[in-house]
């Protein structure tokens, strides 16, 4: 039964987690963060399970009630989207393993039952909307997504958190806003919501009405660029992730963006045809975005004080490299444009949660008070290094390997600059990561630090963090031979590839 | 040439890895054993360099692979050059490791220094037996952040600065080496050490490109001038023991990088189409190698540093490679002098540099002094430390008999060979360039001893003792190695150099060649006669003039290029984000300012002519008005003409008068506006802190009556009225201005989209 319905099972685990936990938690707080725990658990092994379906059958297709496509909804999952999956599961598994012992001491102890449960609805969200194979029901669980979101960030209810909050509700508003236009538009073309009918429709209905189709391509890239944060669309994006709670900011920063990155794939490379992609100045005005993206995220970063506000300026600048990777239009730029998604994932995951503990036992936010640190908190400060430096690009981390595929892309796609652009804002990279690092550990420190003790789930999810970027900096062919027949399929289906 | 599995090189680059952490473990049982474990590990790993060059005289090179690591596999391959070149850095490492026993004695984080010590020996090697530029890299990267933890070993802020310069340097130099990376692996589909430069220009890549990303990968480790601000930084500074590793073998990573890309990924075949462009990148190292060598030697003698002195020395030494270098490139296939003086010159310089800084390491251990003003006297009392500075400057001022001879007329052999060859004049003026260097090292280094250990003493010397008996085998050692090479220059060019060349395609002639190079000559032997000649004459000029010659902080590179890039950088970013933050704002609050300042004129305006009374004017008839002009020109008897000047020059004065006001009032104006600005931004001020003020008193109360029991609580929430909170963050500063932005971006990528598709 399970193996049969195991994908529309996936979704709901987490919003009937979220139903438990307001049912039950107002009056058992302690018992909340156990069912988040397990309930993110689960749904870790059931995706796991989902891969290893995938990789063994191939993609996997599901109805939903029975109703064939055209009417009913259809939940599919291929290689790309079970690792993604994968991603999503497993880093916010190992986020509420770190919350464990930490969220109670920094959230009002009031909310923290419907933090968990908006945490799960946010989970329930991402999965749908990597799962879903039409349109509609991306639709709905982005804006699902996009009010769990806000909602996180907003939970402290202090004056940044709910400003910030406030400006990104408004932001992904106008975003969605935009989707929701080109979906109905797409709809009033073809007549189709589902994916693969509309990549049927497509071609014909451009020939009829060839405006309206540009226009819901455009409307559809631009509301996915506003949520993903895109330069010069990312306004809402470092006050959100800078002055949320830490595990809301590690899953916002590692997840929630990268979900719409997902949806845009989906959009480009499996419903318009790339032949006629090419025809359109998309692939020069997405290379330009994520080029201004990556160069003035980076700067704007180096320029911070604040470590989170840093860290989520970085997030614009790593977002520019997925978009640089899916504007390559090319096979090694589009494996590493997902692999970075994957590897991206991890480290700030993993940053913001080592950073999110230094501030809290330190009590100071600022990169110049980090002095010293590692010497009494170790595992945080090691946690943060190998993420700076997985940023940076050393090998053999994992942030090297999504590098070398963006730049062998570029260089694949005979664009040249791209290689440069990738190497100096590695460089611009090692300016913000790398000051932090050697205060940490080499700096002497300028006042005594108190000593606390690190929580024991904190100790193992940064642990597992810090192992899972070695192992896929290490072992990346693993990841790449599952995914690899995906891509070239995506290429070859429309134009052959160029 | 065959080539054999082995799994020595894995071995050899293994071993002091992992005998990082057996250091580690060893340390928890006293410092004795561990730095027997680290003594043991130097030496072992010595031992297997020795065996795999044992294994490589044979005829064979060693091959190993470790597959499917991060995908591409790790190779290693040593073939003659690689074997060598290991001897030397693991018997350098040996020696300085001993050495480092005695010297790091009284340090603080002794077994963080030996554990990041043994890991680097591993990362140094492995750059010298990998076997593509990929491993290369990885060994090269590991190398260069280990070694950073050698330079800062301190923590004080001058080295904490001279470490940062270093690394981030280094990280910049990994980048470019990482971009030749990404392009041979774009036209190889491999890494390996293969030309690659033919199948470059066939994709439609600028080999220059190639070229300035190979300068920026090598150059900043070999100390490249300009790229080697970091190393008179961050070599002084760290100990002893790691500044002799550093300056005598990390450098020579990037030294050899050169040598494998240059004569071999992009070399071509005399001839080819290609060949001009060679030969115009070896001409332009030639250069390179002469500026760097200049300029390091004349920073040696403006120093007065001990350690920075041999710092700018390393620099200058690796100079003449890159300048030997430069020459072999310049002449392809007839290269061999070329390569056979920079490979030789590496090998000597490894030598006598480690010396130099063991033994400065030394005299610091016992005087605790480095400066060469404070230094003096010490003859007497350290004797042994004398004798041996002097086998040590002798070598590297090339006096017949120790190694740095042997290399000099090498190198000097390989310039003048490109000049008959090709008879550029330029060359003779480099050569001309090279025999002057080579004075000026004499003038530093002889500066060096006699400020030392001649002269009076300036402090009292009383308690210093002489070098110890282990440092005393040390250094002999290292006099057995500098004369076994000088006094048999022409065995170690046979048995060193002649098979590595034969690696390369070079011309059969100039390898047999290499086996009669004239080292008893006359006129060489007179060579260091000339040197010292110089060095006699530039001391005597520091002697009498040295006080008045101060270098201007501006003359230096680091203030000509990187802080005006620095400030360029900085400059630009700032105003990008005026431009962004304040300018655009202002501009989009000027049309709503314009608006009403137009209102307010236009309503002055209508006032002003509502209120306007036509002016009395008293009526004079013309006859009148010209009987009083002929009255006055009759009174002061002047033509019309000059009276018609008169109330013009009046006029003006008049004109100028009111522009004076005029441009008073635009003064006026402004101050008046700067002063309501700052009004305006303290008024802010007082705002936020008001707020900052609200919040804390809201916090503090929220605080308190957390404290307050559970209950009282739940009463409290009982009792309370039900009112509906207005929410204050709605009225946020930032969000319409920033809403604004993103639909008119929105607005605009449609358009683009529909109009221009």
């Amino acid at each position: 039964m399970i193996r049969a319905h195991i994908m529309p099972l996936t979704v709901l685990l987490p919003l009937v987690g979220a139903y438990f936990i307001l049912l039950v938690g107002s009056k058992h707080r302690s018992l909340a963060r156990n069912v988040a725990l397990v309930t993110t658990g689960a749904t870790f092994a059931m995706v796991c399970f989902i891969t290893y379906l995938v990789s063994n059958q191939g993609t996997l297709f599901y109805h939903l009630g029975g109703w064939a496509p055209p009417l009913g909804i259809e939940l599919q999952a291929d290689p790309i989207t079970a690792f993604l999956l994968l991603t999503f599961a497993g880093v916010s598994f190992f986020v509420i393993l770190f919350a464990y012992d930490i969220l109670p001491d920094e959230i009002n102890s009031k909310v923290i039952t419907r933090y968990y449960a908006l945490y799960l609805v946010l989970l329930g969200a991402l999965l749908g909307i990597v799962l879903s194979n039409d349109f509609f029901n991306m639709y709905v669980f982005l804006e699902i997504s996009s009010i769990a979101a806000a909602a996180l960030v907003a939970v402290n209810g202090d004056k940044l958190a709910m400003e910030a909050s406030i400006k990104y509700l408004v932001m992904s508003t106008l975003g969605s806003g935009t989707v929701l236009m080109g979906i109905a538009g797409l709809y009033m073309v073809t007549g189709y919501l589902n994916l693969d009918y509309l990549a049927g429709a497509l071609p014909q209905a451009y020939a009829s009405y060839p405006l309206t189709v540009l226009m819901t391509l455009a409307m559809l890239t631009v509301g996915i660029a506003v949520k993903a944060a895109l330069f010069p669309l990312h306004v809402w994006l470092p006050d959100a992730h800078g002055s949320a709670p830490t595990s809301s900011s590690a899953i916002l920063s590692g997840l929630v963006v990268k979900v719409y990155i997902a949806v845009l794939l989906k959009l480009l490379y499996r419903v318009f045809p790339l032949d006629f992609l090419t025809t359109l100045p998309l692939q020069g005005s997405l290379l330009v975005m994520a080029t201004l993206g990556i160069f003035i995220g980076s700067i704007m970063a180096i320029r911070q004080k604040d470590i989170k506000k840093m860290l989520a300026y970085s997030t614009v600048a790593q977002i520019g490299y997925v978009f640089l990777g899916i504007g390559l239009f090319s096979e090694k730029a589009m494996t590493g444009a997902i692999l970075h998604v994957f590897n991206h994932a991890v480290m700030k995951s993993m940053l913001f949660l080592s950073v999110g503990l230094l501030i809290k036992y330190s009590g100071k936010r600022t990169i110049a008070d980090l002095a010293g640190l590692g010497r009494v908190y170790p595992i945080p400060m090691i946690a943060f290094s190998v993420g700076a430096l997985s940023m940076v690009g050393i090998p053999p981390l994992s942030g090297f390997i999504s590098k070398w595929y963006l730049g062998l892309g570029a260089l694949e796609a005979n664009h040249l600059p791209f290689l440069l652009v990738l190497l100096l804002s590695s460089l611009l990279n090692g300016f913000y990561y790398m000051p932090i690092v050697i205060a940490g550990f080499f700096k002497k420190e300028t006042v005594e630090i108190q000593t606390h003790k690190v929580p024991m789930g904190a100790q193992i999810s940064l642990i597992v963090l810090i192992g899972a970027t070695f192992f896929f900096g290490l072992f990346s062919n693993i990841v790449v031979d599952f995914l690899a027949p995906t891509v070239q399929g995506l290429f070859e289906v429309f134009g052959g590839g160029i | 040439m065959s080539s054999t599995t082995s799994i020595i090189p894995l071995l050899l680059v293994l071993l002091p890895t992992l005998g990082a952490g057996a250091v580690v473990i060893a340390a928890r049982y006293g410092d004795q054993l561990r730095s027997q474990v680290t003594n043991a590990v130097a030496f072992a790993t010595f031992a297997i360099a020795c065996w795999q060059f044992y294994l490589v005289q044979q005829g064979t090179n060693l091959v190993y692979t470790l597959e499917g690591f991060m995908q591409f596999g790790l190779r290693w391959q040593v073939d003659y050059v690689g074997a060598v070149f290991s001897v030397v850095v693991t018997l350098v490492w040996f020696l300085a490791t001993v050495f480092a026993r005695e010297y790091m004695a009284h340090e603080h984080h002794q077994t963080r220094f030996f554990a990041f010590w043994t890991f680097t020996l591993g990362g140094t090697v492995g750059v010298f037996v990998a076997g593509d530029l990929f491993s290369l890299f990885l060994f090269f990267e590991a190398m260069t952040f280990a070694a950073y933890v050698l330079v800062i070993h301190e923590q004080d802020p001058g080295s904490m600065q001279a470490g940062n310069v270093y690394l981030y340097l280094s990280v910049a130099g990994g980048l470019a080496l990482l971009g030749v990376i990404f392009l041979l692996q774009f036209v190889l589909g491999a890494t390996g050490f293969e030309p690659a430069l033919h199948l470059i220009v066939e994709k439609g890549i600028s080999p220059w490109l190639v070229v300035v990303m190979l300068i920026g990968g090598f150059g900043v480790k070999a100390g490249m001038i300009p790229l080697h601000i970091w190393l008179p930084k961050a070599h002084p500074v760290a100990p002893a023991p790691a500044s002799a590793v550093l300056s005598a073998i990390m450098i020579k990573t990037g030294a050899y990088g050169f040598l494998r890309l240059l004569f071999v990924v992009l070399s071509v075949p005399d001839g080819h189409a290609l060949f001009s462009f060679q030969q115009n990148f070896g001409y332009i190292f030639v250069w390179i190698g002469a500026i760097t060598m200049f300029i390091g030697a004349i920073m040696g003698i403006l120093n007065d540093s001990m350690k920075r002195v041999l710092a700018y020395s390393s620099i200058s030494q690796m100079g003449y490679i890159l300048f030997a270098l430069g020459s072999g490139v310049l002449l392809g296939s007839r290269g061999a002098f070329g390569f056979a003086g920079a490979w030789m010159h590496m090998i000597n310089h490894a030598f006598f540099k480690s010396f130099l800084f063991l033994l400065a390491g030394a005299v610091f251990l016992h005087t605790g002094e480095l400066d060469l003003d404070k230094l003096g006297g010490l003859r007497k009392q350290m004797p042994f430390a004398l004798g041996f500075f002097l086998v040590a400057a002798a070598s590297i001022t090339g006096v017949p008999g120790f190694n740095g001879y042997a290399s000099k007329i090498v190198i000097h052999e390989a310039i003048l060979e490109a000049y008959h060859i090709l008879g550029w004049p330029s060359l003779l003026f480099l050569e001309r360039v090279f025999v002057v260097t080579g004075g000026l090292t004499a003038a530093y280094i002889s500066k060096i001893w006699i400020k030392t250990f001649f002269g009076k003493p300036k402090k009292d010397w009383s308690g210093v003792k002489d070098l110890s008996r282990s440092h005393r085998a040390i250094f002999g050692s290292y006099i057995a190695i500098v004369l076994a090479i000088g006094v048999l220059p022409q065995r170690a060019v046979d048995k060193l150099v002649v098979p590595a060349a034969r690696l390369l395609p070079f011309y059969q002639g100039d390898l047999d060649h290499l086996g009669h190079v004239p080292f008893w000559g006359s006129h060489e032997l007179l060579s260091p006669l000339i040197s010292y000649g110089i060095a006699a004459a530039v001391l005597l000029l520091m002697w009498k003039f040295g006080k008045y010659i101060k270098v201007p902080r501006w003359l230096s590179v680091e203030y000509l290029v990187y802080r005006q890039f620095y400030n360029g950088c900085r400059a630009g970013i700032r105003g990008l984000i005026y431009l962004a933050d304040t300018w655009v704002p202002k501009r989009i609050r000027f049309f709503g300012q314009t608006w009403r300042r137009v209102d307010r004129v236009t309503q002055e305006t209508k006032a002003q002519i509502r209120r306007w009374k036509p002016p009395k004017v008293e009526l004079v008839s013309p006859t009148d008005l010209m009987q009083k002009l002929e009255e006055v020109r009759y009174v002061e008897l002047i033509s019309t003409t000059d009276l018609l000047k008169k109330l013009e020059a009046a006029r003006n004065a008049e004109r100028r008068q009111v522009q004076v006001w005029r441009s008073r009032e635009g003064e006026l104006a402004k101050r008046i506006q700067r002063i309501r600005q700052e009004w305006h931004e303290r008024e802010e001020q007082l705002e936020d802190r008001i707020y900052d003020v609200i919040e804390g008193v809201s916090r503090e109360g929220h605080e308190q009556r957390k404290q307050t029991s559970f209950i009282e609580e739940i009463q409290k929430v009982l009792t309370r009225p039900v009112k509906r909170k207005f929410n204050p963050y709605w009225n946020t500063k930032n969000l319409g201005f920033d809403t604004w932005i993103v639909a008119v971006v929105i607005a605009l990528i449609l358009f683009v989209f529909l109009i221009l598709r």
